[in-house]
């Protein structure tokens, strides 16, 4: 279950209304909710803020990765938002993020959740990949840029 | 000369790592080929993920050691499932990048298949910078390469083989 088997048209939030760090990750676990990923949206809340308690998520250049852990969730899920204005993400370059990944999974398989995340990050390092999330309309724009 | 004389199942925690070894079982039984499992510790993913700032550390630790236990839970089933065709099978887990590790292990022990479970969702396109370990395993190792999607049937074929 690695990145090309989470990424639905239908987990894709385009554009994000939220301008706040807390504000864009509820955002997207309300967006997950109603999409069935999960009901107890209390606790799978508590472990993604517990997390970002450790360190903020937003990685710098306009993307912010949200994960956790939670046995809340029977399989992993993944939320992408693109937001026009910028979310301040408390990042660590201090700009504005336009692209979140939240990332959800289950406390097994642990193999599969860094996988996902590890190809998350291989994307992050292809500039014009951001570039392009970045400036994305639709779900489907988002799913063109991911896929080749 | 033997079409098929030693297998090699990688085995990972995915939905079709089981019927991965299944299949391998069986198809060990069948060749009366050697049987060897393999599971890597992605140790390069978890300080790429450290690298990037999406894990801290205590997360890097937190998840080694969960992927530790992870692969002997899933070496000691796949230790059972040949045991219960009576087959030997050489399994072991080793920390490094999947695809490198993989490759050596073919190479080195002269493997003439490899065996990998893959969802068919895995089979969507990414971008190539994305594209995950296992998949760059099945490009680059020099053996044949059976992908195992089908778990219904390599379950059933298992249960049923006498």
């Amino acid at each position: 279950m690695a990145l090309a088997s989470l990424i639905k048209k239908e987990h894709i939030k385009v554009p994000m209304t939220a301008q706040t760090k807390t504000a864009a990750i509820n955002e997207l676990l309300e967006f997950l909710k109603e999409n069935g990923c999960f009901t107890d949206i209390k606790t799978v809340s508590a472990a993604v803020f517990e997390r970002e308690a450790l360190s903020s998520t937003g990685l710098g250049d306009g993307i912010a990765v949200p994960h956790a852990k939670t046995d809340a969730i029977s399989a992993p899920a993944l939320a992408i938002g693109v937001s026009k204005n910028g979310i301040d993400f408390q990042s660590h370059d201090g700009e504005p993020v336009y692209v979140v990944f939240l990332m959800i999974a289950p406390k097994s398989q642990p193999g599969q959740h860094i996988e996902a995340l590890s190809e998350i990050a291989k994307m992050m390092q292809a500039p014009i990949v951001m570039k392009m999330l970045k400036k994305a309309d639709t779900a489907q724009d988002v799913i063109d840029v991911l896929s080749e | 000369m033997k079409l098929i004389s030693r297998i090699l199942v990688y085995i990972d925690d995915s939905d079709t790592a089981i019927a991965a070894v299944q299949t391998a079982v069986l198809l060990a039984k069948k060749f009366d080929a050697e049987l060897f499992g393999l599971y890597v510790i992605n140790t390069k993913a978890l300080s790429d993920l450290v690298k990037a700032r999406i894990f801290v550390e205590s997360e890097r630790e937190e998840y080694a050691q969960e992927l530790e236990a992870d692969a002997e839970r899933y070496l000691r089933l796949a230790r059972k499932l040949a045991a219960a065709k009576k087959i030997d099978i050489v399994a072991e887990k080793i920390q490094g990048t999947p695809h490198r590790e993989i490759r050596e292990f073919v190479e080195n022990n002269k493997i003439d298949l490899l065996i990998v479970g893959v969802d068919n969702d895995r089979m969507k396109s990414l971008r190539e910078e994305a594209v995950g370990d296992k998949d760059v395993a099945i490009r680059r190792v020099p053996c044949d390469v059976l992908c195992v999607k089908n778990e219904e049937r390599a379950e059933l074929c298992f249960d049923t083989e006498e």
